[in-house]
């Protein structure tokens, strides 16, 4: 199987962000990935973080040269392809685009009541360097436009950067054939996904045939997230309105979110096309305000600070791709629509490690997060990764001091990387404050039981700080260091996770099951070992 | 309440034996002490960070414990097991003493290198640290 991951917009680049943390969890052993990011905002926060996040990945496995492992951390390798729309000089506007404005009078006319039909005014003439701000029918038909005059500059020797590599991903698509899976991640009641998600496949298949009229990928198998509205921000007030003419507005997210469902669940080429749809919805009562506990002043419509934080949904949505991935197919498969739900209780979720993965895969899930949310918290808190060291090269030197050379050369970049890391993955500390990362900014948005015990996810300095990384799990007999020596006090998990890793030769890492040959995924691979006998899960 | 020790070394004989039976009890004196330089030194817990104090606090107590396994042993012999021997056979027990303590002393290094070694991947390798690259 050849997998292939697709993300688009805002939302799409936060469903990557928690995918990639799902495959560095090593939910995704032995896969290579091709992961494409989409968004028409080159400069977006979220865009950035998220390859940010998947070059540091990318760093971690050695980068081109790096090869899937198994029964580890960061198993899977990832492939990092961009493509973005070229909105800026004079391709600002959906009128200069498609060159409303030039040629002779008669023909400017039919072209301007054509485009009159499809587009009022104001539509035709906003700026489009922050995304499509809820257009939606203008935004299905530029992304289309976008994806096969890729193609056609690509073949011209004309293209830039991006357009290559979007070419580089379609052709990878192509050559895979019926092995191909893609997956594609995005919202439907926002701008970017909401316009691409229904022509994303058929504007693949005719950039594809610029170069080779009779290619196509209707072998490949399709799969999409149905992610509908969870997150508001400041709704624009007249004055803004009044300036920026086209703006997004959170008040509408509910009617383009049924809008948008009623056109899957009705439409004929979708159903041709997606074998598998996921819909993951949020509780309106709950959803999240994105702008700053609203105290952002106006809409912010796109660029460097849109830089929303993560939520749980998202992460249900890379979930759903490692669904469609690992799923068996069957000889009567055809087009489905499927959802999950969780428990609740008095307004409040209570999520429990099958509601992700399922039954199957529950313990195994289980194993992998809170395995590397422990390497996190023992990297950031005892090894002081989050007082600004380099938690991972303490650890590592503990090998040194206690008679284990194994790997006295991990070159010091190597480790940097696995420890910014899992800062990123968990949190880490400035000025006395916590900074969440992706797993507590998730946490966040859920009001009641989350995964793990109701300590490990302190908002309390101190009580993170000394969390006991022993105890992540409710069920006694998947604890460890419970008590202190004697029978006293509390046990000391850092201790015993030492004892361990140091001493226990039936944890170091195995070359027939793991298959690891850089250093720095010998010592991964160890940690893991190290965690997952102590957990006693598998 | 006075200790009253009784005179039981009076013959050459006699001071040949208590020196046998002193120096094996250095020895074990100086393996109580190594073994317990080897509870103190799992009690002590691992800590993190670029420079953990737990190693130090290892050695400082496995050498803080080398010394005092020899002072025990020279201060017992001394004051304690001499009060035992007739006054003219004194002045040679006392090279007894010295000896034993650095029997005590041998006993324990040598314990404690070996320990160090064979429990290379565990607290006891701070006591004698390897060297690596």
């Amino acid at each position: 199987m050849k997998y292939f991951v697709i993300g688009i917009g805002g939302t799409g680049m936060r469903c990557i962000e928690a995918f990639t943390h799902l495959c560095a969890m090593g939910m995704c052993d032995n896969m290579e990935i091709d992961i494409l990011s989409i968004d028409t905002d080159t400069n977006n926060g979220n865009k950035g973080r998220s390859e940010q996040l998947i070059e540091r990945y990318r760093r971690i496995k050695g980068g081109d040269g790096g090869k899937p492992t198994a029964n580890s951390f960061f198993t899977a390798k990832i492939n990092l392809f961009k493509f973005a729309p070229e909105y800026s000089g004079n391709r600002l506007t959906f009128e200069t685009i498609s060159d409303l404005t030039s040629g002779a009078e008669d023909i400017k006319r039919s072209n301007k009541a054509l485009a009159d039909l499809f587009f009022d005014d104001d539509v035709q003439k906003f700026n489009l360097n922050h995304g499509y701000r809820a257009q939606t029918h203008m935004g299905s038909h530029l992304m289309y436009h976008a994806i096969v005059e890729a193609a056609r500059l690509v073949r011209e020797g004309k293209g830039r950067p991006e357009d290559r590599s979007l070419v580089e991903f379609i052709n990878r698509i192509f050559q895979a054939g019926a092995d191909a899976r893609v997956f594609i991640l995005g919202s439907i009641f926002g701008g970017t996904g909401a316009s691409s998600i229904p022509i994303l496949p058929r504007a693949l298949t005719h950039a594809l045939r610029v170069s080779d009229p009779n290619a196509n990928i209707q072998q490949a198998q399709f799969g999409c997230s149905l992610l509908t509205e969870y997150f508001s921000f400041t709704v624009p007030d007249a004055v803004q309105t009044k300036a920026q003419k086209v703006i997004a507005n959170s008040n509408n997210f509910s009617f383009n979110s049924q809008a948008a469902l009623m056109f899957y669940e009705a439409d004929e080429t979708v159903k041709r096309t997606y074998q598998r749809m996921y819909h993951v919805g949020w509780p309106s009562s709950q959803r999240k305000d994105f702008s700053a506990d609203g105290k952002d002043a106006k809409t912010i419509t796109g660029g460097a600070e849109q830089r929303n934080p993560c939520h749980v949904t998202e992460f249900l949505c890379a979930a759903a791709a490692l669904d469609f991935f690992t799923r068996r197919e069957t000889a009567d498969d055809k087009h489905e629509i499927v959802f999950r739900s969780a428990n609740e209780q008095n307004g409040s979720f209570l999520f429990d490690f099958q509601d992700f993965i399922g039954t199957q895969r529950a313990n195994d899930f289980m194993n992998r997060l809170g395995a590397l949310y422990a390497l996190g918290l023992i990297v950031i808190n005892h090894e002081k990764g989050g007082a600004g060291q380099n938690g991972v090269l303490n650890l590592v030197k503990k090998f040194q001091e206690f008679g284990t050379p194994d790997y006295v050369n991990l070159p010091q970049d190597d480790a940097r990387d696995i420890d910014d890391y899992l800062k990123a993955f968990a949190f880490t500390y400035e000025g006395g404050e916590i900074v969440p990362g992706w797993l507590l900014q998730v946490r966040e948005t859920v009001r009641g039981s989350f995964l793990f015990s109701a300590d490990a996810f302190s908002t309390n300095y101190k009580q993170l700080q000394g969390v006991h990384f022993g105890k992540l799990f409710d069920d006694e007999s998947h604890q460890f260091a419970k008590k202190g020596k004697l029978g006293f006090g509390a046990g000391d998990p850092y201790n015993e996770f030492c004892n361990v890793i140091l001493k226990d030769q039936t944890v170091k890492p195995s070359p027939e099951i793991q298959k690891v040959e850089r250093l720095n995924e010998h010592f991964l691979a160890h940690t893991y070992r190290t965690l997952t006998k102590l957990y006693n899960l598998l | 309440m006075h200790l009253l020790l009784v005179v039981s070394v009076r013959t050459p004989r006699d001071l040949q034996a208590l020196n046998a039976r002193t120096y094996v009890l250095c020895a074990i004196i100086g393996l109580a002490f190594v073994l317990l330089a080897a509870l103190i030194a799992q009690l002590i817990k691992y800590e993190g960070g670029s420079r953990p104090r737990d190693p130090k606090q290892r050695r400082v107590a496995f050498w803080g414990l080398f010394v005092t396994s020899g002072a025990t042993a020279f201060c017992y012999n001394t004051f304690v097991v001499a009060n035992t021997v007739a006054i003219n056979l004194k002045a040679k027990f006392m090279s007894t003493t010295v000896i034993s303590a650095l029997v005590t002393l041998v006993v324990y290094l040598l314990l404690g290198f070996i320990l160090s070694k064979v429990f290379s991947t565990g607290k006891l390798a701070t006591w004698f640290p390897a060297k690596h690259r």
